[in-house]
């Protein structure tokens, strides 16, 4: 069984969770002190959660620009059945606010490198333990399904996938811009924040092509819309 | 008389500076993720990058070398550059580098210092 507490956040801190009992998907700490977890409850479309639905190890990268939840919990409360120590909480502060920045309960990657998170006992100044997380540029997209064939009025979800220079995925939730470069009479997108999929609908027969901007990396989407139009122009789904 | 006489001599050598700190060490440095580095004589790291160690300090008298088990801190003299934090009921310390430029992290023994190491951070490359 897993339970999470949440500490308030402040001081440019990242509240965290604290799991009761030992958890199996955990990074552990260059300490030895305790286990980090990324965690995947947030809304947004993440490909390192995905079919996730609470947390799993911290990835091997993620991208520049994205936004992204990690948890620490102590050694001290894996054992099983017993309180939380230190049930007043943890919080995560980035080693440097020129990689990392805390809004709220939520990390972005602000540029590329290396940057240690480091757990502290709230209102604590001393370390428990820390760990590394590096940051890429997205350098390329896909798109799943890769295009899109609709009638009129039907709807489809397209999802992002991002990554590095060397083909290798990059989790986070990245932020993405979606327009119509063509055909926008024949179908209408709409970004699902914060912005890694999007809705098409189609409208009218013919071809379209929507294309998303993630950081500098583009992808064009291509839609094909078969039979009549709708006659509200698509805005009424 | 003997005995007078080896008092004696430990008293002048002790007032002579014979005793006082020997030496410090950063014990078990921990890896970094990439080619940053720390030690004794001195520190390149990137900012962003923590690692973690034990500063050991010892301590020479009349009757050898002693390590020290109290009393050591580390501190630094620019935390926009570099941090430095205890670890919780353990007797590592964890730096990290906070920006770019230049510091001294200090191991001192009841606050004199033990050991001055130069620290320059740099940011990551692009």
């Amino acid at each position: 069984m897993t339970a999470r507490r949440w500490a308030g956040a402040g001081g440019g801190a990242l509240a965290v969770a604290i799991a009761v009992g030992c958890s199996p998907n955990s990074t552990v700490g260059v300490l030895g002190n305790g286990q980090f977890r990324y965690l995947c409850g947030t809304s947004g479309t993440d490909s390192a959660c995905d079919g996730i639905a609470s947390d799993t190890d911290l990835p091997a990268a993620i991208a520049v620009g994205a936004t992204f939840d990690v948890g620490y919990a102590p050694n001290s409360s894996n054992h099983s059945g017993a309180t939380v120590q230190g049930a007043t909480g943890y919080e995560i502060l980035a080693a440097s606010p020129e990689l990392a920045a805390a809004t709220g309960t939520t990390l972005r990657a602000l540029r590329t490198g290396y940057v240690a998170l480091l757990a502290q006992r709230t209102g604590n100044a001393n370390v428990d333990d820390f760990v590394h997380l590096r940051f890429e540029d997205i350098q390329s997209l896909s798109a799943e399904p890769p295009s899109l064939v609709l009638t009129p009025g039907e709807t489809q979800t397209v999802r992002l996938s991002a990554f590095d220079a060397l083909s290798a995925p990059l989790a986070g939730r990245i932020a993405c811009e979606w327009t119509a470069t063509s055909g926008a009479s024949n179908a209408v997108v709409t970004a699902i924040a914060p912005g890694a999929s999007a809705t098409v609908q189609g409208v009218a027969g013919g071809a379209a092509t929507v294309h998303a901007t993630c950081g500098a990396a583009g992808l064009d989407v291509t839609v094909t819309v078969s039979g009549p139009p709708l006659a509200d122009g698509g805005t009424h789904g | 008389m003997a005995r007078r006489m080896i008092t004696a001599l430990g008293l002048c050598l002790v007032l002579a500076g014979c005793s006082g700190i020997d030496h410090a060490t950063l014990d078990g440095v921990t890896a970094m993720p990439d080619d940053s580095s720390l030690s004794t004589t001195g520190g390149a790291m990137h900012t962003g990058i923590a690692t973690g160690f034990k500063p050991r300090v010892w301590t020479h008298d009349l009757w050898g070398t002693h390590e020290q088990s109290s009393g050591i801190a580390v501190q630094t003299s620019n935390p926009n550059v570099l941090r430095v934090a205890p670890v919780t009921n353990d007797p590592r310390v964890v730096v990290w580098a906070a920006g770019p430029g230049a510091a001294t992290m200090t191991v001192t023994l009841n606050g004199e210092t033990a050991l001055d190491v130069a620290v320059t951070v740099t940011d990551p490359p692009n």
